[in-house]
């Protein structure tokens, strides 16, 4: 799983290199906003996966809602003249560090690590 | 499991894809500009493509100054400043639209360093002619005295001396300018004109199409000051 994932990410940066897309400079804080929501869908995965919860609709469903979402709710920020987008920031990178920290959890416990409250069996 | 790893394929492709479309974009662009940069950044091109052309405008026409070389065309250029001299020194009489300010002092007991018995104090009068001048006033007087660069306002007793002329409340300031424009400037939160209707001073506001101030009467005479004009 991990190398897949790392190879695809991989895959698609270089394909983005070459891509002749760049994006006008009004429209780049809603890319990095979305970015952000993509992430946090990401890292949702991948949680999900360590947890045996994995649901295909609901992380694609996510992926796309909570990048549209997001940069839909700067855009509007943007008309009202209000800084919406930092909701979407304060609310995905909270979430972004929840998942890792289940994610980092997760590793420890797969790589065999006994937590220290636990009394040792007799 | 295969569907698990398909989705997060697909979704880490299409993120690896918006993350180097995004710093490809911000290294081309090394400004991200957000909106409100943008629109100031077209104000103040705006503006000094105004002041250039306002620039070349006024090279022109002194070009074509320098030009008028006759004898004539040099007086009347000479008249010219010289007349702008003595407005701005304030040694001719002038007219134009602008507001008239009175101020009614009633004596009470004073707050502490003034004339006993009255609530405006020397400093509030400059402050407030301090408050006209910003504003844009053209020029002011204060109870009859033109108010220039050398005008001084202090008190003597329950006098207020200005251009050493002693003047008594009430104060009636003139100003010449944009009636609207000096009037709202004295009218400001927090300025003089706030302060003084707080401790009690009546003061009134009103706006003339055509008032008359007179020219600073003291003689000129410079004791101390040489000019230093060498062109």
């Amino acid at each position: 799983m991990w190398l897949l994932v790392i190879f695809c990410l991989m895959i698609g940066i270089i394909v983005g290199f070459h891509v002749p897309l760049l994006i006008p400079i009004f429209f780049a804080k809603y890319l990095s906003v979305a970015i952000l929501a993509s992430l946090d869908s990401f890292f949702g995965g991948i949680r999900a996966y360590l947890e045996a919860d994995f649901d295909n609709v609901v992380l694609l469903s996510g992926f796309v809602s909570n990048s549209l979402l997001a940069a839909g709710l700067a855009y509007i920020g943007d008309q009202l003249g209000v800084a919406l987008y930092i909701a979407a920031v304060f609310a995905f990178g909270v979430r972004i560090f929840q998942n890792l920290a289940i994610i980092r959890r997760s590793i420890i416990h797969r790589l065999g690590h006994r937590p220290t409250g636990i009394p040792l069996e007799h | 499991m295969k569907k698990a790893y398909l989705s997060m394929a697909t979704i880490s492709i299409i993120l690896g894809i918006m993350i180097s479309v995004q710093y490809r974009s911000s290294l081309t662009d090394t400004n991200i500009l957000s909106r409100d940069q943008w629109a100031e950044i077209t104000i103040q091109m705006e503006h000094l493509r105004n002041q250039h052309d306002a620039l070349i405008n006024e090279r022109t026409s002194l070009r074509n100054k320098i030009a008028s070389t006759g004898a004539e065309a040099q007086s009347a250029v000479l008249r010219e400043l010289l007349d702008t001299a003595e407005i701005a020194a304030g040694l001719t009489p002038v007219s134009g639209p602008g507001i008239i300010l009175s101020l009614n002092d009633d004596p009470r007991s004073a707050p502490s360093g003034g004339a006993p018995g009255y609530s405006i104090e020397y400093w509030n009068l400059l402050m407030l002619i301090n408050e006209l001048r910003s504003a844009g006033a053209d020029a002011i007087s204060l109870n009859g005295e033109r108010i220039v660069a050398t005008s001084g306002i202090g008190n003597s007793g329950s006098d207020m001396i200005i251009n050493n002329n002693p003047v008594k409340a009430p104060y009636i300031l003139l100003a010449i300018g944009k009636p609207e424009t000096l009037a709202s400037a004295l009218r400001i939160k927090g300025g003089q004109l706030e302060a003084l209707k707080a401790s009690g001073v009546k003061a009134r506001i009103s706006q003339a199409d055509n008032l008359e101030i007179p020219p600073y009467r003291e003689s000129i005479q410079y004791k101390y000051a040489r000019s230093d004009s060498g062109e």
